[in-house]
């Protein structure tokens, strides 16, 4: 009795490799690899696993996984926990694609899953599947079965010539044509246009027994290949065939015993009960606050209210602010809510809202910039900031000094002249700019190095000069907004009581002490005012200047390159647009701080706030 | 009140008399500091090639030409003449849209009547203290499917926050009282914006649409970000003059193996480009005060 027990043990032992997996609507998951410490390999004889090989076998997945999609954490181990007969391993993956990706050979099969439309709209995903459902997937197994102990490690893309056959468990061999049948345009999945697709190719793992699928959510099967045991949220896979036929060629065709897990799935997910519950319980909320309302008869009174009143008569106020709304929300609002770019692993393929959640909890993008070795946000930043700090203060101190200096002058032509040359540069484009600066700065010809020879002195290449353009920049942005920017000052000079110099006068004060107690209090709610609306441009920067004058001067990068050079650097960088985003999404928040930050202070001092 | 009154008095110091002089000799450095670049542009593009290869950038003509000029409008299948053309259309798409959303909401948000002002208002302000980035606006535009249309610049310079308060801010200043007198004589909402507030708003809509023009005619960024070098047949002037400058190959692409100076041609361009901006000027110059004003006294 007890020697039957044994008999039994020993072969459930052997059987009990497995692959369970848990599948999200996203295709993220985990997966739960339970390996058997003895198993029979094909020819019967007896293996062994050890624990180290099994780390092995982990560590070649997590590390396929990085390899293919250039990216950590994209496969992580949970744990592995080792029991009397088996081990179990618990992975989690971001999508289960990545377990297939491989090109180092870590991988656990070939998966797909995928929205059928997407799935019949990319043709290659058609092809792949008669691909490996035929020979693809199934090449180079010799190796696999020759040499290698255990199987995770295999090959595939090893030998070239090598070929299996798979075959149903009676005998006939798979047929590709019936895949394409059904997907073709008349095909059973044309016809019914939602559900998902999942794919899985798993040929070469040696004693695997099964493999579970569990998804989160019931399912409803619509068209299945090779799939058995589904239940109502799961389905189980057993090997197709126990046998293959490989072919090499020169060699005469070698049948070999070799597990094959091959098939597809195309089934509907029930919907996400959770987001259903959310969105069902604020719906209820709503109603019941609604029905309150009616039973207490504010409704009642609000429609019979002289405001509701009100807006019905005039809603035509309301029909005209309705197209600058739909503009704001289209141009403003829209992009405000692609910001979630920044907490996303973008793919131009899957679009923002496919594409999945960056790791460590949406945050990497962030994280990298802070932290990643070949970031140099740091220099991003300081660059952006140094020269917007300059820009700020000299904008402030030049226009409130040209103010002053203009309101001495009498009232006349020469007043008129100086002030209509002054504003006019705040109407020239920066290309335009751009060009005016070459000719003071150009190596050949240009005015400043005209003059530096005139005094035989070597000439300065500005493009090639780095350490000129902080100077630069800020003197251009001034020479463009200094004259305008004075409009206001002058403006609120001109607004100041008379009687207050009068008496300034009066107490002996001269034009400096006028200056200072009469003049510049009486700016101070106007220069406020500036402030606030300059203190978010202080993590900004003029891209279209900065890009506009270095004229495409890769030499100057080391004080030029600013937040919104990288930015725009990166539109034609579709890979890049994550991490871009975060960047201006941080500059946008900080710019935002600022703004409100000062506003507040100066409703507090009882200066007039900008908004 | 008077601007300046003080400076007129005639009870002035000596430390006064001298500080207006040299006030006035400041100044005058000051004028020229934004002429001398200008005229040396200027200059460059009227000198002729051999002339302006061996002195450079002159104050003073030394041989008068104007083969820059003949050059760029002669170009091949005159893409420059096109560039002007195109800027000029975009501008007029974009004013007439800027127009209609600008007044329209700027009116409706004044009307004491408008219920949930403050609400609505806040819809208004938000965009001017919050963006999403260059790269979300880009995909935005991009999934509308304006990449490589002239409405990707149009439609989004369609509409301003920042105009809409401007000029509600100008309305307000129009007394409730004309529009309730406008409404007794039986005129609806829409009446009263074209009877009372448009006209006596003429100058500040007059203000928004001449920055916006000068904004369009100026803007370089959005069609360089959504009209690729494919379609350069739609780009505005300024991108146009943009890739002249910033590569010679582009130039040479256009102009052929011409032995014309190549700081000569950019410097007609640029000059080109500026004319519309000198004729718009005084216009501009006699609204843009009261605009900055309205802007940033009120709320």
């Amino acid at each position: 009795m007890i020697l039957i027990l044994t008999i039994i043990f020993c072969l459930l032992l052997s059987s009990c490799t497995s692959i369970e997996m848990n599948l999200k609507r996203d295709g993220s998951g985990t997966l739960d690899l339970k390996i058997a410490k003895v198993y029979k390999d094909k020819d019967g004889i007896e293996q062994t696993y050890s624990r180290e090989e099994v780390d092995e076998v982990v560590k070649d997945i997590i590390n396929a996984a990085e390899v293919d999609s250039g990216m950590e954490d994209r496969v992580k181990l949970k744990r592995i926990k080792e029991y009397d007969d088996y081990y179990s391993v618990k992975l989690s993956f971001m999508r289960i694609q990545y377990l297939s990706q491989s090109s180092t050979g870590g991988d656990l099969g070939i998966y797909t899953y995928k929205d059928s439309q997407d799935f019949i709209q990319e043709y290659d995903s058609i092809s792949l599947l008669q691909d490996y459902w035929l020979y693809g997937s199934y090449k180079s197994l010799i190796k696999l079965v020759t040499n290698t102990k255990y199987s995770f490690k295999n090959a595939r893309f090893g030998d070239e010539n090598a070929k299996i056959t798979p075959k149903y468990l009676d005998g006939t061999e798979l047929n590709s044509e019936e895949i394409t049948d059904f997907f073709s345009d008349n095909g059973p999945l044309s016809k019914n246009k939602k559900g998902k697709i999942f794919t899985f190719f798993i040929v070469d793992i040696e004693g695997l027994e099964s493999i579970t699928f569990n998804f989160s959510g019931n399912i409803k099967v619509y068209a299945s290949k090779n799939v058995e045991n589904v239940t109502k949220s799961s389905i189980t896979v057993l090997p197709v065939s126990q046998q293959a036929t490989l072919t090499v060629v020169d060699k005469d065709p070698e049948i070999k015993n070799v597990n094959c897990f091959v098939g597809f799935v195309y089934f509907d997910l029930a919907p996400n009960y959770l987001l259903i519950g959310i969105l069902s319980t604020l719906g209820a909320i709503l109603l019941t606050l609604m029905i309150i309302g009616i039973i207490k008869g504010s409704f009642k009174r609000f429609f019979k209210s002289k405001k509701f009143r009100v807006i019905i008569k005039n809603y035509d106020l309301y029909l005209m602010l309705l197209p600058s709304m739909v503009f704001l929300f289209l141009f403003a609002y829209l992009p405000m809510g692609g910001v979630i770019l920044a907490f996303k692993n973008y793919k131009i393929y899957d679009g923002i809202w496919g594409s999945e959640w960056a790791s460590q909890g949406g945050l990497k993008n962030f994280i990298d910039l802070f932290t990643s070795p070949t970031s140099n946000f740091g220099k991003i930043v300081a660059n952006t900031f140094i020269l917007a700090f300059w820009k700020f203060i000299f904008g402030f101190l030049i226009a409130i000094v040209l103010a002053v200096l203009f309101s001495y002058l009498k009232e006349g032509l020469f007043k008129k002249s100086v002030q209509t040359i002054s504003y006019f540069p705040y109407f020239i484009s920066w290309v335009v700019i751009s060009t005016i600066s070459y000719v003071i700065l150009a190596t050949d010809g240009g005015t400043i190095n005209k003059i530096l020879i005139f005094f035989h002195h070597e000439p300065i290449n500005f493009y090639a000069s780095p350490k000129y353009w902080r100077f630069i920049l800020t003197f251009t942005a001034m020479w463009k907004t200094a004259g305008y920017s004075t409009i206001v000052y002058l403006a609120a000079i001109s607004g100041i009581d008379q009687s207050l110099y009068e008496a300034a006068k009066i107490d002996g004060a001269n034009r400096i002490g006028q200056l200072f107690h009469v003049t510049i209090p009486g700016l101070l709610p106007v220069l406020g005012i500036q402030i606030v609306f300059s203190l978010g441009n202080l993590v900004k920067d003029d891209f279209d200047q900065i890009y506009t004058m270095v004229r495409g001067s890769a030499l100057l990068r080391d004080t030029t390159d600013t937040i919104g050079m990288i930015v725009y650097e990166n539109i034609s960088n579709a890979a890049a647009y994550s991490s871009t985003a975060a960047m201006g999404m941080l500059q946008g928040l900080v710019a935002l701080i600022l703004v409100v930050v000062s506003n507040h202070i100066l409703k507090k001092h009882d200066i007039q706030g900008a908004y | 009140m008077k601007r300046g009154k003080h400076t007129s008095s005639i009870l002035k110091t000596r430390g006064e008399k001298v500080f207006d002089v040299f006030n006035i000799f400041l100044m005058i450095l000051f004028a020229l500091l934004f002429i001398i670049p200008i005229l040396l542009v200027i200059n460059s593009s009227f000198t002729a090639t051999n002339e302006l290869t061996r002195y450079g950038y002159t104050l003073f003509i030394k041989k008068f030409s104007l083969e820059y000029y003949k050059a760029i409008f002669n170009m091949e299948s005159s893409q420059f003449a096109r560039s002007i053309l195109n800027s000029i259309i975009i501008m007029i798409g974009t004013v007439i849209i800027m127009v209609i959303n600008t007044s329209l909401a700027a009116y409706a948000l004044t009307r004491r009547k408008l219920q949930f002002k403050k609400i609505i208002s806040f819809y208004y302000i938000i965009p001017m203290l919050f963006g999403g980035g260059t790269i979300p606006y880009f995909l935005v535009i991009k999934s509308l499917g304006l990449i490589n249309t002239w409405w990707a610049i149009i439609l989004p310079s369609g509409v301003s926050a920042w105009y809409i308060l401007l000029v509600r801010n100008f309305f307000t200043g129009i007394p409730e009282s004309l529009y309730e007198a406008a409404e007794l004589d039986g005129a609806s909402n829409v009446q009263v914006l074209f009877r009372v507030a448009l006209p006596l708003g003429f100058p500040i809509i007059a203000t928004i649409i001449l920055y916006t023009s000068v904004g369009v005619w100026n803007d370089w960024f959005q069609a360089s970000l959504f009209i690729d070098s494919n379609h350069y047949d739609l780009w505005p002037i300024q991108a146009f003059i943009r890739r002249l400058e910033d590569s010679d190959e582009f130039l040479k692409a256009y102009f052929g193996n011409t032995s014309l100076n190549y700081s000569g041609i950019r410097a007609a361009a640029v000059i080109i480009s500026l004319i519309p901006i000198v004729i718009a000027y005084p216009f501009v110059q006699k609204f843009f005060i009261k605009g900055t004003m309205a802007g940033s006294v009120k709320e």
